[in-house]
């Protein structure tokens, strides 16, 4: 009979063969230009040794014996947990034998599920709140009615996507390390979504210094009806309907600053905007190795809520430094070889591609 | 306002709406500055890098990408149409010509 952890893995596997087949393995991935490598191949110089310091920190903190929440909690948010599971490709190319891989995912799961109802985003729903805490929130947030502020909600709805954008440019392809989208709550007759982003200030991009907020909650209020949704790593709204035109209620929160007028959203999305057009020249400045170094930060960077857990100072390993400075050329040979290999799964059927996605993230086998 | 108009590139539709206005192509970052408030930008698939021209945009049309590509959720946030995956309307589209993009649909119209 099929285990709790065997249905979980094979659902996950379905959600990723999903995610790879139907929409992001269509297309190149968002910001390729700015970031000109493929993942797979950034990967190359940091999954092994990452893998090795994800099971050694996963190990302690459980011999340690932390508990679930706290664990968790060190996390910002689900997204987080969620996003270190799109490493899973790259679990064939280490040493961990099959009972340390799904040692691994099973903790991750068990995380995951103590963020959210349902761990895999059913239905859309990235549900995080009970309804009682729901209630209490609503009951304690000020909503700034949106009627007849268009200027305001014209500047919530920039300030959004600009964030997004953000999040994306510092952490490339893996941009949910910075942002979680929960929701959609029933309220009585309206529906909220909560937006949260964070991370915005990384020790390891000097530009992100001049950010003025490292954090941004933004509290949304739409019509009953609207069809907002999410999936399991919390990419963006899932949504192809228009839905701007159904926000009618806001809070916004930088920091800890609340933010309730079109000027003082203006102010931080003047700030924002300067920081990423000094963040984009900067990056379009540093070479391939460089990028790879960065990427490889932002991946260990990931790691931190378990080093801080367990009182050690966050750094990056010595090995895979060498790897990026020392070793490039060898390494990124072997991308030459994975690159034909990944093109020729392009020729083959959706289906075939689908199966082929599956087996490459299964740590169960291979 | 346009006249009578005619298909001029058919795409998938990103977002939903309309709008008109004037292509402004922009291809590199070196572009950014002939983009004005309420151009439409027409690209081959926009970074966190077009952010800037991005904001300016009163609608979004490009050469590749899917309903879950970077302009495709972006322009969603912004409540803008777009029109993705047209394949080439960076070459057949040019700069100041007054188009109508339809983002439900994904066709774009011009004289």
């Amino acid at each position: 009979m099929e285990s709790d952890l065997d249905k979980k893995i094979d659902k996950f596997l379905e959600i990723v063969a999903e995610i790879v087949v139907g929409g992001a393995g269509k297309q190149k991935v968002s910001g390729f230009e700015l970031w000109p490598f493929h993942p797979i191949q950034g990967r190359l110089f940091f999954t092994k040794s990452w893998f090795t310091d994800l099971l050694s920190s996963l190990k302690q903190i459980d011999e340690k014996g932390f508990a679930d929440q706290k664990i968790a909690f060190a996390f910002k948010a689900p997204s987080k947990i969620a996003q270190l599971l799109w490493m899973l490709d790259g679990i064939k190319q280490t040493n961990l034998s099959i009972d340390e891989r799904l040692y691994i995912v099973e903790r991750l799961f068990d995380l995951l599920g103590i963020w959210r109802k349902e761990i895999f985003c059913k239905d859309g729903k990235n549900l995080i709140l009970s309804s009682k805490e729901i209630e209490e929130l609503v009951k304690k947030t000020r909503f700034i009615d949106l009627q007849n502020k268009s200027r305001l909600k014209q500047n919530i709805c920039i300030l959004e996507s600009a964030l997004w954008m953000y999040a994306e440019m510092i952490y490339f392809s893996n941009h949910p390390f910075a942002h979680s989208f929960q929701g959609p709550y029933e309220l009585d007759d309206k529906i909220l979504i909560v937006r949260k982003y964070f991370d915005l200030k990384p020790p390891f991009w000097s530009f992100s210094e001049k950010l003025k907020f490292n954090e941004v909650e933004i509290l949304e209020i739409y019509e009953k009806g609207t069809e907002i949704k999410f999936d399991f790593f919390e990419r963006g709204l899932r949504t192809q309907e228009p839905y701007r035109d159904k926000l009618v209620g806001v809070s916004l929160k930088a920091d800890s600053q609340v933010l309730s007028s079109a000027n003082e959203t203006e102010k931080i999305l003047a700030n924002l905007n300067e920081v990423i057009e000094e963040g984009s020249k900067y990056i379009q400045g540093l070479d391939l190795q460089d990028l790879i170094a960065k990427y490889t930060s932002y991946w260990f960077y990931a790691l931190k809520p378990f080093y801080d857990l367990l009182g050690k100072p966050w750094r990056l390993p010595k090995e895979v430094e060498d790897n990026i400075y020392r070793h490039f050329d060898k390494i990124n040979a072997i991308w030459q070889k994975l690159e034909e290999e990944r093109l020729s799964v392009g020729a083959l059927s959706m289906k075939e591609r689908a199966e082929n996605f599956k087996k490459v993230f299964d740590p169960r086998i291979g | 306002m346009m006249g009578r108009k005619k298909i001029l590139l058919k795409g998938k539709g990103a977002s939903a709406g309309k709008a008109e206005g004037k292509v402004k192509i922009i291809l590199d970052p070196s572009q950014f500055d002939k983009m004005r408030k309420g151009n439409i930008l027409v690209t081959v698939l926009p970074n966190p890098l077009f952010t800037p021209v991005v904001l300016k945009a009163s609608a979004i049309v490009t050469d590749v990408g899917g309903s879950l590509s970077h302009a495709a959720i972006v322009a969603r946030e912004l409540g803008i149409p777009a029109v993705v995956d047209t394949g080439k309307a960076t070459e057949i589209l040019k700069d100041g010509m007054q188009i109508k993009i339809d983002g439900e649909k994904g066709v774009i119209y011009g004289e």
